[in-house]
């Protein structure tokens, strides 16, 4: 018999805080454990077989026979050693759990490169941007000159401002040999945020007159997010289909839809922060997963 | 068939493992070592893209449809002296992303293409016997302890193989290796005293040795089931991990063959004549696919 499943995060994550709150208002039963109260002060046993337990506050949570874990337990580069072991150790029972684990350590792998993960999208099926990774200044020329309007990202999954590149820029090529980035032809049409939550599909439309929409308050005026209901059959199959292939039960596919209604993806997050994309949706992805802890089918909205 | 006259770019963490070593000895075109990836510049091309994929190494460009493959046993990128912790980490980063997606996509042979166990995620050996246990591999005993019991069991004459997780520093209790109270270790029931059998793994062809307290002896000095075991959950774990070349390490001092872990380059032990032949048996890969 399953026991009801456990939330694992920061206190302080507002995507931790968001799926508790809808867990708490709906009456599901979930624990939670603070991973900061774990590595502090916490201990874990039989870490490395399906069936660990963390012991926090003199409370032991088991990680096998739950019916779901819903975890967020990220390594900040950061931390003092003793607190990455602590999470290194968290990492490989949740690897290694008897239960199911949205997400499970390491899946989605590929979001660690944007052009890998790029490369991979294009082979199931998905129309990806026109893109260039490079640290060679001369290939950072050529891409330009032939693409003309290009944006520019981090090729990591390190959270970085995309802007569109200026003369500016291109002025300063040569710096580009001691440390490489990507470039991309700019796709201009709106951004829309798709959730895959196991087979279900929740899209959301952001209009924005600020290239990366996340930074509307300093580059542009505003962003405007609606649930899109109108999300292409076909899109919506691959994003489950990408996902399932990739091991992950949640994900965020980033996608921008030019004037003609080509559906460019731009890359899939393994770990979701989606709590503004839920506001949204009425809470519909945070009531999903609680309903897969909960151990129910679906949760009335 | 690939022209042995085009060239080999190895990409390893060391100068001096003895296999890429030998590997620049016997190949007959010029092998080009790179042991920190930002030391090169590398372009990659998505989504139709005009252009080459390339890498910029030791003034000269390298296209990979003229080389006669990439060799890929480590990646390590590692920032220049005179950044901050944060941009150098950043900028390992990058260059790292890149690199991942060079390799993925380049049109040569690769040994040892990046996929998610295999260099891309850099699964600790922990999280690798986590799972080989996982598909039913027999392994070695495993725990994890924090630093303050290991303390204990040292001062009580306690003696095992321990590995810290975070530094992944492997080293024995009985050592004087400074041990931290605060972090979480890794305990294995391996002793010092017990026999190995090193399994080296290249495309799906397995040479070895064993290794006693007496010296290296020959594979055949085993048992043959233990052999035949051993064999066969390599050749498992290198299909499920997607790992054309690393080498496979057992404890058989039961009868049952018990995983221990598994490198990726040159393990730093076993004899001449397995370095050669591993050697030998990259150069034949090579130019058989």
């Amino acid at each position: 018999m399953k026991s009801n499943g456990l939330i694992i995060g920061h206190i302080r994550d507002s995507t931790i805080a968001h799926v508790r709150t809808v867990a708490w208002r709906l009456g599901a039963d979930v624990p939670f454990v603070d991973v900061g109260e774990y590595v502090t002060t916490g201990s874990i046993t039989d870490a490395t077989s399906s069936n660990a337990v963390l012991t926090v506050s003199g409370h032991d949570y088991p990680l096998g026979g739950v019916s779901c874990i819903y975890q967020r337990a990220s390594i900040e580069p950061d931390a003092p050693p003793w607190s990455q072991s602590r999470l290194l150790a968290l990492e490989t029972a949740l690897l290694s759990s008897g239960s199911e684990v949205i997400n499970r350590p390491l899946t989605g792998w590929q979001n660690m490169s944007k052009p890998l993960q790029m490369l991979m999208l294009e082979s199931c099926g998905f129309v990806v941007p026109s893109s260039r990774a490079t640290s060679v200044p001369e290939d950072y020329q050529d891409f330009r000159t032939y693409m003309g309007d290009i944006i520019y990202k981090s090729n990591s999954g390190q959270r970085s401002i995309v802007d569109r590149v200026s003369t500016g820029h291109d002025q300063r090529a040569e710096l580009l040999s001691h440390c490489p980035a990507l470039f991309q032809q700019r796709i201009v049409g709106n951004d829309i945020r798709v959730h895959v939550v196991h087979e279900e599909i929740f899209a959301v439309k952001i209009q924005s007159d600020a290239v990366d929409y996340r930074y509307y308050k300093s580059r542009g005026s505003f962003a405007k997010l609606q649930a899109e209901p109108l999300l292409p059959s076909a899109i919506g199959k691959k994003c489950i289909e990408f996902a399932a292939a990739s091991g992950v039960a949640l994900a965020g596919f980033d996608f921008k839809v030019d004037d003609e209604g080509c559906w460019y993806c731009l890359e899939m997050n393994p770990a979701p922060a989606f709590e503004s994309y839920d506001h949204v949706m009425n809470g519909a992805i945070a009531r999903r997963i609680v309903a897969k802890l909960a151990g129910y089918e679906h949760v009335a909205g | 068939m690939l022209e042995e006259s085009l060239d080999l770019i190895v990409i390893c963490p060391r100068y001096d493992d003895p296999v890429v070593g030998e590997l620049r000895r016997l190949y007959k075109a010029p092998v080009w070592l790179l042991t920190n990836l930002c030391h090169a510049g590398v372009t990659v091309n998505i989504g139709g893209s005009p252009g080459f994929d390339r890498i910029r190494f030791e003034d000269r460009f390298f296209e990979p449809e003229r080389l006669g493959g990439i060799l890929v046993s480590g990646m390590v990128s590692l920032a220049p002296a005179g950044y901050s912790p944060a941009d150098s980490r950043y900028l390992e980063q990058e260059t790292f992303a890149a690199w991942l997606a060079f390799l993925r996509q380049a049109k040569c042979r690769v040994v040892n293409r990046p996929s998610f166990a295999c260099l891309a995620t850099g699964l600790s050996c922990t999280q690798t016997r986590a799972m080989a246990r996982s598909v039913g591999i027999a392994t070695i005993k495993e725990e994890v302890h924090s630093g303050a019991e290991l303390l204990r069991r040292r001062a009580a004459g306690d003696d095992v193989a321990c590995v810290d997780l975070f530094t992944q520093a492997a080293f024995w209790l009985h050592g004087k290796h400074a041990i931290d109270d605060q972090k979480f270790y890794s305990v294995t029931e391996v002793g010092a005293a017990d026999d190995q059998l090193l399994l080296a793994h290249v495309g799906g062809r397995l040479d070895g040795c064993v290794i006693t307290r007496r010296g290296i002896d020959p594979m055949n000095s085993i048992a043959a089931p233990t052999f035949h075991e051993a064999c066969s959950a390599s050749l498992h774990l290198a299909n499920l991990l997607k790992i054309e070349y690393a080498f496979f390490s057992f404890s058989i001092s039961n009868r049952l063959p018990e995983f221990c872990g598994m490198y990726l380059h040159w393990p730093g032990n076993a004899n001449d004549r397995l370095i050669r032949s591993t050697a030998e048996a990259l150069i034949e890969d090579l130019h058989e696919k």
